[in-house]
């Protein structure tokens, strides 16, 4: 397959999983508003956990409802939206270096990388995922950065790279800081930042639904830019 | 003489720590939003409406945790 063929589909696979995750966002939220307008007609139930040993009713099963759909279910898709959005970006970087690695000719990689490849193919693989290893633990402004060294696409803007830093730090808070604001927070979130060291970091609906619409675009954007100069550079 | 349907009071639920809920008909969000508003009610609704059973559709109203629910009641009591 082409570059551009591969990148085409790598962005498909991005795009419908996306999809997905956002579906099913909507549809876990829907059956937990069946259950709460269940409970506000009257409904009774009980529910038993055998593991944990809890019980609940219809008294307590709405407010849990909430706090599933406000907190837990915001946060875990919104995990979703940024891996997927890191998976796409490093997924180009890696089909682009696979198929253009002149710009990794000065690099160095061990001699047991070598003795251990199978064909040339190997080599170049194993150097191509040891650079972006280690530009995954860069900042979002430097992935960009790093991309646009490969190939200029001329996106996404610089608003749209601040707002994508904004989200990679409020997913880090979350997946690393229980959703408490920290300092190394508001340093990568920068002038977008949304919480003070400290402060709880909210993952509201209309944040949720942005920050889904702007990773959606960056993707379409980025891959419509490099299956427009693969083969070009 | 005209017969006239009361609409069911809007309750709003004071459950669990996550902020407290409104479940709204479709038909009367426009009502709910103009009251919420004029007092700066902070809230948001949800993208979704559902109906259930061939009944009319309804939508879930959202209000910020730090949002009084006593205080929200007495207000839609009052105004609709």
């Amino acid at each position: 397959m082409s570059l551009r063929d591969n990148i085409a589909a790598h962005t498909r696979g991005i795009l419908a999983d996306l999809e997905s995750a956002h579906d099913y966002f909507e549809n876990s939220k829907t059956a937990w508003r069946i259950v709460q307008q269940y409970v506000d007609d009257g409904g009774k139930l009980k529910v038993d956990n055998a593991t944990t040993g809890s019980v609940t009713t219809e008294l307590e099963l709405p407010g849990k409802a909430q706090l599933y759909v406000r907190q837990y279910l915001a946060s875990s898709t919104f995990q979703q939206f940024v891996s997927l959005f890191e998976d796409f970006l490093f997924g180009v970087m890696r089909l682009w270096l696979l198929a253009y690695p002149q710009s990794l000719g000065r690099k160095q990689i061990s001699v047991s990388v070598v003795l251990e490849a199978s064909d040339l193919d190997a080599v170049k693989l194993a150097a191509v995922n040891r650079e972006l290893n280690e530009l995954n633990y860069k900042k979002v402004r430097e992935w960009f950065t790093y991309l646009n060294g490969l190939v200029n696409l001329e996106c996404p803007t610089a608003e749209e790279i601040d707002r994508l830093a904004e989200i990679k730090a409020t997913r880090d808070v979350t997946v690393h800081n229980r959703g408490i604001a920290s300092p190394t927070y508001e340093e990568k979130a920068g002038p977008l930042g949304r919480a003070k060291a400290g402060e709880r970091l909210e993952i509201p609906e209309q944040y949720h639904r942005d920050a889904w619409q702007l990773i959606r675009k960056v993707v379409q954007d980025i891959s419509t830019a490099a299956i427009a100069k693969a083969g070009t550079s | 003489m005209i017969d006239t349907v009361k609409p069911k009071r809007l309750t709003v639920s004071e459950r669990g720590p996550a902020g407290s809920y409104i479940i709204v008909p479709v038909a009367r969000i426009a009502e709910v939003r103009e009251v919420l508003d004029s007092q700066n009610v902070p809230y948001y609704v949800d993208e979704i409406t559902i109906s259930l059973d061939g009944k009319p559709p309804v939508v879930f109203v959202n209000l910020n945790r730090k949002v009084d629910p006593l205080e929200v009641q007495t207000l839609l009591d009052a105004r609709l």
